[in-house]
């Protein structure tokens, strides 16, 4: 099992409480959106999820292995993290920034050899970057830099993949198309999906689990239905809601009063 | 390929360099005294005696030393580029250069011994000038709490220009004797010597080996510092042996050649323009540049205004400005 377990998180930075007290079983077949405001912690559960900051009191344990005490190279082979905007070298070729993906496989003296690329290949095939394999980064469009970072985390070929809000600047469209990539991607792969998410439809429709975060505090964790009530909505964004249901699918549809 | 290609054309420059003088030498006569002093073959009528000093003693430890200190600067203004994932970083405005040659005015204003014990105190002087400068850069840029990788050059900038100004004022208050020895600083190759080249090879081959043995890293540190540990990649670590190693090249090369702007900043960039964002590429590549760059920098110092010299940090900027602000209008216009 790729289950992962947060187990009493806190995390203060400059004496301020980010994360408090969080617990959180993570069952390694779901896909989880962490959902609140803007400074209620997402991205910081996040980086305490990848092991990339270390929380001053409880664990986040991947397979119940702590986080904390994996080498880093092992840890990149489990475990990845998307940031935010991430940052696109603007000389440096599609290709080539897809395959910085496989670092956790080489080494100083064992470069990528041909497996590699016919791998970074067909993975660029899946996320339909290949026709622009041999541009350079700032040739390429929003929605596309999105697909090619996407896949330069599926090159890393971890079992958990967590992605800090991959919609981030996105037009409908390429928001339903990363989706797709990403629960497509998600079973593939062995370990559960996290992603930060701001918009609680698209949350919704793809997640199994729902993360609701109010200033560093776990307010509901459970199905979408389970969260994604009016109540909680309200309390924690402050905000009236109507949820309504798509009469096509079945999802909900969250919608400002 | 590109390798070929661009040691064949520095190899070339370098005798095209050596060629020309007061006393113009032949390509075919220099080719035959090189080849004939790395004994690959004998021919039958001996080169003249005075130019074989002229080469050997005079124009071809000049050339070489130039061509030493030009890769050593264009490999550390690369490494520091990729470091700091900031193509405005190179030896000389992230303040290493200056700081190199602060530590150098100090020591020859205090007269202290260059060499105690066998060891030359001019480099060793040299490298920790520099690396407090980037040390203090860097801590400058930790205390405020930026999280802009900008503010390390700003402050380097700062920094660089503090120590000049010291160097400066302790040059003005110096003793009229020492002056003269304080020329260098300026930067030039007046009094390029074998021994010089000798002594500053292994510094630019233990700090190249070291730089290239991090080349796939400093690649995927041009992602954000939680990309790259989410990759594996143990950031902190790898920047303060890239920092050093690069501040020991850069400080290493102050040391003979005295302060040489430009040449750190525009070889990684025309190399990026020219062939990407690889770093594999990028640091031999820029190594070559920079060797080439500097070459010819250091003929036309020493021809254009004969038989008075220029210091070649004036040709650096006034050649050196123009083609990189070509480059950067032609690469701009490519991208639609």
């Amino acid at each position: 099992m790729n289950d992962i377990n947060i187990d009493e998180l806190s995390f203060q930075y400059d004496g301020n409480s980010i994360i408090n007290n969080i617990n959180a079983s993570i069952k390694s077949q779901d896909i989880v959106s962490i959902i609140g405001p803007n400074g209620s912690g997402k991205t910081t559960l996040l980086k305490l999820i990848a092991g990339i900051l270390t929380p001053q009191s409880g664990n986040v344990l991947l397979s119940g292995s702590n986080i904390q005490k994996i080498p880093a190279k092992i840890k990149s082979k489990l475990i990845t993290l998307v940031p935010q905007n991430p940052e696109y070298p603007e000389n440096m070729r599609v290709f080539d920034y897809v395959m910085l993906g496989r670092n956790p496989y080489l080494t100083a003296f064992k470069w990528e050899n041909s497996a590699d690329k016919k791998m970074i290949r067909e993975i660029m095939s899946d996320t339909n970057t290949l026709k622009f394999i041999d541009r350079k980064l700032n040739e390429v469009s929003g929605g596309e830099k999105q697909r090619i970072s996407l896949a330069l985390a599926m090159a890393q070929g971890t079992r958990s993949l967590l992605l800090d809000e991959p919609l981030s600047n996105l037009d409908i469209s390429n928001q339903a198309v990363i989706m797709q990539l990403i629960v497509k991607n998600h079973h593939e792969r062995l370990g559960p999906t996290i992603l930060s998410i701001h918009d609680l439809t698209i949350a919704a429709q793809y997640s199994d689990r729902v993360i609701l975060l109010d200033d560093g505090n776990l307010v509901a964790y459970g199905t979408p239905n389970s969260v994604l009530t009016q109540q909680n909505i309200n309390k924690v964004f402050n905000i009236d809601v109507a949820i309504l249901t798509n009469p096509n699918n079945g999802n909900l549809i969250i919608s400002t009063n | 390929m590109k390798y070929i290609v661009g040691i064949l054309i520095l190899l070339l420059t370098i005798i095209f360099a050596t060629s020309i003088g007061s006393v113009p030498i032949d390509f075919d006569t220099i080719l035959k005294s090189i080849v004939s002093k790395l004994q690959l073959w004998n021919f039958d009528e001996p080169i003249n005696e005075i130019t074989e000093t002229v080469i050997w003693n005079i124009r071809l430890p000049r050339v070489i030393l130039a061509a030493i200190v030009g890769a050593s600067l264009g490999l550390s203004g690369a490494t520091y580029q990729g470091v700091f994932r900031n193509p405005l970083a190179d030896p000389y405005l992230i303040g290493v250069a200056s700081g190199s040659g602060l530590a150098a005015t100090i020591i020859f204003v205090s007269g202290l011994p260059l060499i105690i014990f066998n060891l030359n105190l001019l480099p060793i002087g040299t490298f920790i000038g520099g690396i407090t400068a980037v040390m203090c850069a860097y801590m400058i840029s930790k205390i405020s709490q930026s999280r802009s990788i900008t503010t390390i050059i700003l402050a380097g900038v700062a920094i660089g220009a503090f120590a000049s100004a010291l160097s400066g004022i302790l040059i003005l208050k110096s003793d009229p004797d020492v002056r003269p020895l304080l020329s260098w600083l300026m930067g030039g190759f007046i009094s390029g010597q074998w021994n010089k080249v000798i002594f500053l090879s292994p510094y630019l081959c233990f700090g190249s080996i070291i730089i290239y043995f991090y080349a796939r890293s400093i690649n995927i540190l041009q992602l954000s510092d939680d990309h790259a540990a989410s990759l594996g990649v143990n950031v902190r670590y790898i920047r303060f042996i890239l920092i050093m190693a690069s501040t020991l090249i850069t400080a290493s090369a102050v040391s003979f050649s005295g302060i040489i702007g430009f040449v750190g900043l525009a070889s990684p960039h025309t190399v990026r323009l020219i062939w990407g964002e690889d770093y594999r590429k990028i640091l031999p590549m820029s190594a070559i540049v920079g060797s080439i760059f500097l070459v010819v920098s250091d003929l036309i110092s020493r021809i254009i205004m004969s038989p008075s010299e220029l210091p070649v940090g004036v040709i650096t900027a006034l050649f050196g400005a123009p083609f990189f602000i070509y480059l950067l209008i032609y690469s701009g216009k490519k991208i639609k």
